[in-house]
Protein backbone atom coordinates (compact mmCIF):
# COMPACT_ATOMS: atom_id res chain seq x y z
CA UNK A 1 0.00 0.00 0.00
CA UNK A 2 1.53 3.30 -0.73
CA UNK A 3 1.76 6.43 1.29
CA UNK A 4 0.57 9.74 0.51
CA UNK A 5 4.82 10.58 0.65
CA UNK A 6 4.59 8.09 -2.09
CA UNK A 7 1.87 9.25 -4.28
CA UNK A 8 3.22 12.80 -3.99
CA UNK A 9 6.58 11.93 -5.33
CA UNK A 10 4.88 9.97 -8.35
CA UNK A 11 3.21 12.89 -9.19
CA UNK A 12 6.37 14.87 -9.53
CA UNK A 13 8.08 11.97 -11.19
CA UNK A 14 5.65 11.51 -13.97
CA UNK A 15 5.42 15.14 -14.89
CA UNK A 16 6.17 16.65 -18.34
CA UNK A 17 8.36 19.23 -17.18
CA UNK A 18 11.18 17.16 -16.46
CA UNK A 19 11.49 16.79 -20.39
CA UNK A 20 11.45 20.24 -21.30
CA UNK A 21 14.45 20.81 -18.75
CA UNK A 22 16.00 17.30 -20.04
CA UNK A 23 15.32 18.75 -23.54
CA UNK A 24 16.91 22.32 -22.70
CA UNK A 25 20.16 20.51 -20.58
CA UNK A 26 20.92 18.51 -23.72
CA UNK A 27 20.81 21.57 -26.22
CA UNK A 28 22.79 23.64 -23.69
CA UNK A 29 24.85 20.67 -23.69
CA UNK A 30 25.38 20.36 -27.53
CA UNK A 31 26.21 23.82 -27.77
CA UNK A 32 29.28 24.22 -25.38
CA UNK A 33 32.13 25.41 -26.77
CA UNK A 34 35.73 26.17 -26.59
CA UNK A 35 37.10 28.70 -24.17
CA UNK A 36 38.20 31.56 -26.33
CA UNK A 37 36.76 30.26 -29.85
CA UNK A 38 33.94 32.91 -30.18
CA UNK A 39 36.34 35.59 -29.65
CA UNK A 40 39.27 34.57 -31.56
CA UNK A 41 39.39 35.68 -34.90
CA UNK A 42 37.05 38.58 -35.08
CA UNK A 43 37.70 41.18 -37.65
CA UNK A 44 38.10 44.35 -36.98
CA UNK A 45 34.48 46.47 -35.98
CA UNK A 46 33.03 49.58 -33.92
CA UNK A 47 31.76 47.06 -31.64
CA UNK A 48 32.19 45.82 -28.27
CA UNK A 49 34.60 42.67 -28.00
CA UNK A 50 35.92 43.10 -31.52
CA UNK A 51 39.46 44.70 -32.29
CA UNK A 52 39.60 48.60 -33.05
CA UNK A 53 39.49 49.08 -37.01
CA UNK A 54 43.03 50.53 -37.64
CA UNK A 55 43.78 53.91 -39.07
CA UNK A 56 46.13 56.69 -40.06
CA UNK A 57 45.51 59.99 -39.96
CA UNK A 58 47.04 63.54 -39.70
CA UNK A 59 46.83 65.28 -36.98
CA UNK A 60 46.37 69.38 -35.40
CA UNK A 61 50.24 69.50 -35.18
CA UNK A 62 51.01 68.47 -38.58
CA UNK A 63 52.44 64.75 -37.29
CA UNK A 64 50.35 61.82 -38.21
CA UNK A 65 48.23 59.07 -35.91
CA UNK A 66 48.42 55.07 -36.53
CA UNK A 67 45.64 53.45 -34.04
CA UNK A 68 47.91 50.27 -34.08
CA UNK A 69 50.81 52.59 -33.02
CA UNK A 70 49.04 53.05 -29.25
CA UNK A 71 48.67 48.97 -28.90
CA UNK A 72 49.63 48.54 -25.46
CA UNK A 73 47.93 51.79 -23.82
CA UNK A 74 44.68 52.16 -22.72
CA UNK A 75 42.54 54.93 -25.65
CA UNK A 76 39.26 56.83 -25.21
CA UNK A 77 38.97 57.45 -28.51
CA UNK A 78 36.51 60.47 -29.38
CA UNK A 79 34.91 61.43 -32.55
CA UNK A 80 33.69 65.15 -32.46
CA UNK A 81 32.80 68.30 -34.05
CA UNK A 82 33.63 72.13 -33.11
CA UNK A 83 29.60 73.36 -34.09
CA UNK A 84 28.32 69.64 -31.91
CA UNK A 85 27.32 71.16 -28.92
CA UNK A 86 27.82 68.21 -26.49
CA UNK A 87 31.07 67.98 -27.81
CA UNK A 88 32.27 70.95 -26.70
CA UNK A 89 30.44 70.67 -23.24
CA UNK A 90 32.11 67.13 -22.94
CA UNK A 91 35.65 68.37 -23.77
CA UNK A 92 37.09 70.09 -20.69
CA UNK A 93 36.11 66.94 -19.09
CA UNK A 94 38.07 64.93 -21.23
CA UNK A 95 40.82 66.80 -20.63
CA UNK A 96 40.63 66.81 -16.85
CA UNK A 97 41.03 62.96 -17.40
CA UNK A 98 44.08 62.84 -19.65
CA UNK A 99 45.74 64.98 -17.29
CA UNK A 100 44.26 62.87 -14.27
CA UNK A 101 45.37 59.43 -16.48
CA UNK A 102 47.80 60.01 -18.84
CA UNK A 103 50.73 59.30 -16.03
CA UNK A 104 49.27 55.76 -15.89
CA UNK A 105 49.58 55.26 -19.56
CA UNK A 106 45.92 56.67 -20.95
CA UNK A 107 45.84 58.32 -23.83
CA UNK A 108 43.03 60.40 -25.54
CA UNK A 109 42.60 61.03 -29.53
CA UNK A 110 39.73 63.51 -30.30
CA UNK A 111 39.06 62.24 -34.12
CA UNK A 112 37.69 66.11 -35.62
CA UNK A 113 35.43 64.78 -38.35
CA UNK A 114 36.95 67.91 -40.54
CA UNK A 115 34.84 66.69 -43.29
CA UNK A 116 32.38 68.44 -40.89
CA UNK A 117 34.18 71.30 -40.23
CA UNK A 118 36.21 73.79 -40.66
CA UNK A 119 39.89 73.80 -39.41
CA UNK A 120 39.81 77.29 -38.23
CA UNK A 121 37.26 76.18 -35.59
CA UNK A 122 38.99 73.26 -34.51
CA UNK A 123 42.33 75.06 -33.85
CA UNK A 124 40.35 77.90 -32.43
CA UNK A 125 38.29 75.29 -30.40
CA UNK A 126 41.52 73.62 -28.78
CA UNK A 127 43.20 76.29 -28.44
CA UNK A 128 40.45 77.88 -26.79
CA UNK A 129 39.90 75.10 -24.28
CA UNK A 130 44.11 74.44 -23.73
CA UNK A 131 43.25 70.66 -25.33
CA UNK A 132 46.94 68.76 -24.80
CA UNK A 133 45.87 65.60 -25.78
CA UNK A 134 46.20 64.29 -29.84
CA UNK A 135 43.29 65.57 -32.28
CA UNK A 136 43.23 63.75 -35.42
CA UNK A 137 41.78 65.20 -38.37
CA UNK A 138 39.38 63.18 -40.41
CA UNK A 139 39.48 64.96 -43.77
CA UNK A 140 37.02 62.85 -45.78
CA UNK A 141 35.02 60.58 -43.07
CA UNK A 142 36.32 57.54 -43.77
CA UNK A 143 37.07 57.17 -40.21
CA UNK A 144 33.75 57.57 -39.12
CA UNK A 145 32.43 55.69 -41.66
CA UNK A 146 34.68 52.85 -41.02
CA UNK A 147 33.83 52.81 -37.00
CA UNK A 148 30.08 53.45 -37.79
CA UNK A 149 29.83 57.11 -36.45
CA UNK A 150 25.94 58.13 -36.89
CA UNK A 151 25.66 60.94 -34.26
CA UNK A 152 28.71 63.38 -32.56
CA UNK A 153 29.86 62.73 -30.23
CA UNK A 154 30.88 59.08 -30.04
CA UNK A 155 33.33 57.28 -27.68
CA UNK A 156 34.91 54.13 -27.63
CA UNK A 157 37.18 53.01 -25.03
CA UNK A 158 40.06 50.73 -26.52
CA UNK A 159 41.89 48.39 -24.07
CA UNK A 160 45.59 47.96 -24.35
CA UNK A 161 44.70 44.54 -26.29
CA UNK A 162 43.60 47.06 -28.80
CA UNK A 163 40.15 45.58 -28.39
CA UNK A 164 36.66 48.22 -27.88
CA UNK A 165 35.55 47.48 -24.30
CA UNK A 166 32.64 50.28 -24.57
CA UNK A 167 31.19 52.64 -26.42
CA UNK A 168 28.94 55.74 -25.48
CA UNK A 169 27.11 56.89 -28.19
CA UNK A 170 25.74 60.96 -27.37
CA UNK A 171 27.03 62.90 -24.32
CA UNK A 172 28.03 65.17 -23.33
CA UNK A 173 29.49 62.60 -21.08
CA UNK A 174 29.88 62.96 -17.08
CA UNK A 175 33.21 63.26 -16.06
CA UNK A 176 32.34 60.25 -13.36
CA UNK A 177 31.76 57.87 -16.72
CA UNK A 178 35.24 59.11 -18.23
CA UNK A 179 37.11 58.23 -14.79
CA UNK A 180 35.39 54.79 -14.31
CA UNK A 181 35.84 53.79 -18.04
CA UNK A 182 39.81 55.12 -17.85
CA UNK A 183 39.95 53.08 -14.74
CA UNK A 184 38.76 49.69 -16.08
CA UNK A 185 40.80 50.36 -18.98
CA UNK A 186 44.18 50.96 -17.24
CA UNK A 187 42.61 47.99 -14.72
CA UNK A 188 43.43 45.49 -18.19
CA UNK A 189 46.66 47.00 -18.52
CA UNK A 190 48.16 46.39 -15.23
CA UNK A 191 46.75 42.72 -15.63
CA UNK B 1 21.10 47.35 -37.04
CA UNK B 2 19.78 51.25 -36.59
CA UNK B 3 21.56 53.03 -33.69
CA UNK B 4 20.51 56.64 -34.31
CA UNK B 5 17.66 57.86 -36.42
CA UNK B 6 18.13 61.13 -37.88
CA UNK B 7 15.13 63.50 -38.05
CA UNK B 8 15.98 66.63 -39.81
CA UNK B 9 18.90 68.42 -37.18
CA UNK B 10 17.96 65.70 -34.34
CA UNK B 11 19.57 62.35 -33.89
CA UNK B 12 17.36 60.26 -31.77
CA UNK B 13 18.58 57.07 -30.08
CA UNK B 14 16.99 54.56 -31.19
CA UNK B 15 17.69 51.68 -28.01
CA UNK B 16 16.61 54.33 -25.53
CA UNK B 17 13.39 55.02 -27.34
CA UNK B 18 12.14 51.63 -27.90
CA UNK B 19 13.24 50.95 -23.78
CA UNK B 20 11.09 54.29 -22.90
CA UNK B 21 7.95 52.95 -25.18
CA UNK B 22 8.72 49.22 -24.11
CA UNK B 23 7.93 50.58 -20.45
CA UNK B 24 4.93 52.87 -21.75
CA UNK B 25 3.27 50.13 -23.41
CA UNK B 26 3.82 47.55 -21.10
CA UNK B 27 2.31 49.66 -18.19
CA UNK B 28 -0.04 50.71 -20.24
CA UNK B 29 -1.14 47.03 -20.67
CA UNK B 30 -0.09 45.70 -17.00
CA UNK B 31 -3.03 48.38 -16.03
CA UNK B 32 -5.54 46.84 -18.37
CA UNK B 33 -4.64 43.20 -17.09
CA UNK B 34 -4.83 43.97 -12.98
CA UNK B 35 -9.10 43.87 -13.11
CA UNK B 36 -9.01 41.02 -15.02
CA UNK B 37 -7.30 39.28 -12.15
CA UNK B 38 -9.37 41.01 -9.60
CA UNK B 39 -6.74 43.95 -8.54
CA UNK B 40 -7.60 47.40 -8.84
CA UNK B 41 -5.71 49.12 -12.33
CA UNK B 42 -4.86 52.64 -10.12
CA UNK B 43 -2.72 49.82 -7.78
CA UNK B 44 -0.80 48.66 -9.86
CA UNK B 45 -0.05 51.79 -12.35
CA UNK B 46 0.97 53.09 -8.76
CA UNK B 47 2.91 50.76 -8.18
CA UNK B 48 4.76 49.94 -10.97
CA UNK B 49 5.38 53.97 -11.77
CA UNK B 50 7.15 54.20 -8.22
CA UNK B 51 8.96 51.09 -8.59
CA UNK B 52 10.31 52.39 -11.75
CA UNK B 53 11.02 55.92 -10.76
CA UNK B 54 13.11 54.29 -7.38
CA UNK B 55 14.79 51.72 -9.83
CA UNK B 56 16.40 54.83 -11.65
CA UNK B 57 17.55 56.35 -8.76
CA UNK B 58 18.28 52.99 -7.09
CA UNK B 59 20.90 52.76 -10.10
CA UNK B 60 22.80 55.62 -9.94
CA UNK B 61 23.38 55.00 -6.19
CA UNK B 62 24.53 51.51 -7.27
CA UNK B 63 26.27 52.89 -9.36
CA UNK B 64 28.02 55.41 -7.02
CA UNK B 65 28.54 52.72 -4.58
CA UNK B 66 30.23 50.50 -7.04
CA UNK B 67 32.88 53.56 -8.17
CA UNK B 68 32.68 56.06 -5.22
CA UNK B 69 35.99 57.75 -6.05
CA UNK B 70 35.07 58.69 -9.86
CA UNK B 71 31.88 60.51 -8.63
CA UNK B 72 34.05 61.80 -5.54
CA UNK B 73 36.59 63.51 -8.42
CA UNK B 74 33.42 64.91 -10.05
CA UNK B 75 30.20 65.03 -7.74
CA UNK B 76 28.18 66.92 -10.56
CA UNK B 77 28.05 63.40 -12.19
CA UNK B 78 25.85 62.32 -9.34
CA UNK B 79 22.90 64.12 -10.90
CA UNK B 80 24.28 63.38 -14.94
CA UNK B 81 21.50 61.86 -17.61
CA UNK B 82 23.92 59.26 -18.82
CA UNK B 83 22.80 56.38 -18.97
CA UNK B 84 25.76 54.26 -18.86
CA UNK B 85 25.94 55.84 -15.42
CA UNK B 86 23.54 53.41 -14.14
CA UNK B 87 24.00 49.97 -12.44
CA UNK B 88 21.54 47.39 -14.42
CA UNK B 89 21.72 45.11 -11.58
CA UNK B 90 21.32 48.02 -8.79
CA UNK B 91 18.08 49.36 -10.64
CA UNK B 92 16.39 46.08 -10.51
CA UNK B 93 16.80 45.45 -7.25
CA UNK B 94 15.60 48.66 -6.01
CA UNK B 95 12.35 48.19 -8.27
CA UNK B 96 11.45 45.19 -7.09
CA UNK B 97 12.38 45.95 -3.53
CA UNK B 98 10.02 49.07 -3.62
CA UNK B 99 7.29 47.30 -5.59
CA UNK B 100 7.14 44.57 -2.64
CA UNK B 101 7.27 47.16 -0.47
CA UNK B 102 4.03 49.50 -1.82
CA UNK B 103 2.46 45.86 -2.75
CA UNK B 104 2.39 45.33 1.21
CA UNK B 105 1.68 48.69 2.12
CA UNK B 106 -1.43 48.57 -0.35
CA UNK B 107 -3.08 45.25 0.47
CA UNK B 108 -1.81 43.82 -3.09
CA UNK B 109 -0.52 40.04 -2.78
CA UNK B 110 2.85 39.98 -4.04
CA UNK B 111 1.89 37.02 -6.29
CA UNK B 112 -0.98 38.71 -8.20
CA UNK B 113 1.16 41.46 -8.58
CA UNK B 114 3.67 39.50 -10.93
CA UNK B 115 0.73 38.09 -12.95
CA UNK B 116 -0.63 41.35 -13.16
CA UNK B 117 2.86 42.86 -14.24
CA UNK B 118 3.24 39.84 -16.93
CA UNK B 119 2.27 41.93 -19.89
CA UNK B 120 4.42 44.48 -18.78
CA UNK B 121 7.70 42.06 -18.55
CA UNK B 122 7.30 40.64 -21.35
CA UNK B 123 6.68 43.80 -23.49
CA UNK B 124 10.08 44.76 -21.95
CA UNK B 125 11.33 41.65 -23.21
CA UNK B 126 10.36 42.42 -26.59
CA UNK B 127 11.93 45.97 -26.59
CA UNK B 128 15.19 44.52 -25.20
CA UNK B 129 15.55 42.30 -27.44
CA UNK B 130 14.74 45.25 -30.23
CA UNK B 131 17.35 47.25 -28.68
CA UNK B 132 19.57 44.56 -29.13
CA UNK B 133 19.05 44.55 -32.90
CA UNK B 134 19.40 48.47 -32.86
CA UNK B 135 22.68 48.36 -31.24
CA UNK B 136 23.93 45.23 -33.20
CA UNK B 137 24.36 43.66 -29.56
CA UNK B 138 23.38 40.02 -28.70
CA UNK B 139 24.66 39.14 -31.81
CA UNK B 140 24.81 35.49 -33.48
CA UNK B 141 27.24 33.06 -34.69
CA UNK B 142 28.14 32.68 -38.37
CA UNK B 143 25.84 31.43 -40.29
CA UNK B 144 25.01 30.22 -44.18
CA UNK B 145 21.28 30.04 -43.75
CA UNK B 146 19.75 32.24 -46.20
CA UNK B 147 18.55 34.37 -42.98
CA UNK B 148 21.50 35.30 -41.73
CA UNK B 149 22.03 39.19 -41.25
CA UNK B 150 25.56 40.49 -42.05
CA UNK B 151 27.16 42.00 -39.24
CA UNK B 152 30.14 42.99 -37.83
CA UNK B 153 32.41 41.14 -40.36
CA UNK B 154 30.20 38.00 -41.11
CA UNK B 155 26.69 36.60 -42.32
CA UNK B 156 25.34 35.48 -38.60
CA UNK B 157 22.39 34.28 -37.35
CA UNK B 158 19.61 36.52 -36.51
CA UNK B 159 19.94 35.98 -32.71
CA UNK B 160 17.98 39.51 -31.24
CA UNK B 161 15.33 38.88 -33.99
CA UNK B 162 14.75 35.04 -32.40
CA UNK B 163 14.77 36.40 -29.58
CA UNK B 164 12.17 39.20 -30.25
CA UNK B 165 9.90 36.89 -32.47
CA UNK B 166 10.04 34.43 -29.36
CA UNK B 167 9.49 37.05 -26.99
CA UNK B 168 6.42 38.14 -28.88
CA UNK B 169 5.01 34.89 -29.27
CA UNK B 170 5.08 34.44 -25.22
CA UNK B 171 3.69 37.83 -24.98
CA UNK B 172 0.73 37.23 -27.23
CA UNK B 173 0.22 33.57 -25.42
CA UNK B 174 0.20 35.14 -21.91
CA UNK B 175 -2.15 37.90 -22.84
CA UNK B 176 -4.49 35.42 -24.24
CA UNK B 177 -4.77 33.44 -20.76
CA UNK B 178 -5.84 36.95 -19.25
CA UNK B 179 -8.05 37.95 -21.54
CA UNK B 180 -10.05 34.45 -21.90
CA UNK B 181 -10.14 34.61 -18.19
CA UNK B 182 -8.00 31.33 -17.55
CA UNK B 183 -5.17 33.24 -15.41
CA UNK B 184 -7.42 34.31 -12.74
CA UNK B 185 -8.89 31.44 -12.20
CA UNK B 186 -5.15 29.97 -11.80
CA UNK B 187 -3.84 30.30 -8.13
CA UNK B 188 -1.66 33.71 -7.78
CA UNK B 189 1.36 32.86 -9.43
CA UNK B 190 0.84 30.80 -11.95
CA UNK B 191 0.50 33.03 -14.82
CA UNK B 192 4.32 34.76 -13.83
CA UNK B 193 6.10 31.17 -13.86
CA UNK B 194 4.46 30.13 -17.09
CA UNK B 195 5.79 33.23 -18.27
CA UNK B 196 9.06 32.66 -17.05
CA UNK B 197 9.24 29.26 -17.94
CA UNK B 198 8.37 30.31 -21.70
CA UNK B 199 10.51 32.47 -21.86
CA UNK B 200 13.83 31.28 -20.25
CA UNK B 201 13.21 28.31 -22.30
CA UNK B 202 13.32 30.52 -25.76
CA UNK B 203 16.35 32.25 -23.86
CA UNK B 204 18.18 28.54 -23.87
CA UNK B 205 17.35 27.90 -27.33
CA UNK B 206 18.32 31.50 -28.93
CA UNK B 207 21.71 31.33 -26.70
CA UNK B 208 22.74 28.29 -28.56
CA UNK B 209 23.32 30.60 -31.56
CA UNK B 210 24.98 33.82 -29.98
CA UNK B 211 28.22 35.05 -31.36
CA UNK B 212 28.95 36.88 -27.95
CA UNK B 213 28.13 34.40 -25.08
CA UNK B 214 30.75 34.48 -21.90
CA UNK B 215 32.18 30.69 -22.11
CA UNK B 216 33.32 28.80 -18.59
CA UNK B 217 36.53 27.45 -18.44
CA UNK B 218 34.75 24.21 -18.99
CA UNK B 219 32.90 25.22 -22.17
CA UNK B 220 29.43 25.85 -21.38
CA UNK B 221 27.83 29.38 -22.61
CA UNK B 222 27.06 30.75 -19.09
CA UNK B 223 23.83 32.54 -20.65
CA UNK B 224 22.40 29.12 -21.45
CA UNK B 225 23.06 27.67 -17.80
CA UNK B 226 21.47 30.70 -16.05
CA UNK B 227 18.70 30.39 -18.49
CA UNK B 228 17.86 26.59 -16.98
CA UNK B 229 18.58 27.80 -13.56
CA UNK B 230 15.49 30.00 -14.22
CA UNK B 231 13.67 27.62 -16.75
CA UNK B 232 13.87 24.64 -13.50
CA UNK B 233 12.97 27.20 -10.77
CA UNK B 234 9.86 28.01 -13.02
CA UNK B 235 9.00 24.63 -14.04
CA UNK B 236 9.10 23.46 -10.38
CA UNK B 237 6.98 26.27 -9.27
CA UNK B 238 4.23 25.73 -12.03
CA UNK B 239 4.19 22.36 -10.95
CA UNK B 240 4.12 23.11 -7.14
CA UNK B 241 1.17 25.65 -8.14
CA UNK B 242 -0.48 23.08 -10.16
CA UNK B 243 -0.75 20.67 -7.40
CA UNK B 244 -2.01 22.58 -5.11
CA UNK B 245 -4.57 23.13 -6.75
CA UNK B 246 -5.33 20.43 -7.84
CA UNK B 247 -5.60 19.25 -3.93
CA UNK B 248 -7.69 22.35 -3.27
CA UNK B 249 -10.15 21.22 -6.12
CA UNK B 250 -10.15 17.03 -4.99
Amino acid sequence: MSSPFDSKWKTWLVWPGWLLLAAALLWTWARRTQPGTLVQGRPPAPQVGFPAPDFTLPTLEGSTLRLSDLRGQAVILNFWASWCPPCKAEMPALQRVYEAYQPQGLVVVAVNVTAQDARPNVEAFVAEHGLTFPVALDLDARVAAAYRVHSLPTTFFIGPDGVIHDIVIGGPMAEALLRQRAEALLALKEK
Amino acid sequence: MLPVLPLGPLSLPVPGLLLILGLALGSWLAERAAPRLGLAAKDVSDILFYSVLAGLVGARVFMILRTPAAFAASPGSVFSLNPALLDPVGGVLTAVAVAAWLAQRRGVPWARLADALVPFFAVLQVALALRAAAQGDLFGLPTTRPWGVALWGAVRHPTQLYWAAGALAVLAVTWRWLARGEAAAWPPGMLFWRFVALSAAWFVFVAGFRGDSPVSAAGWRLDQVTGVLILALALVQWRRLSLARAARAA
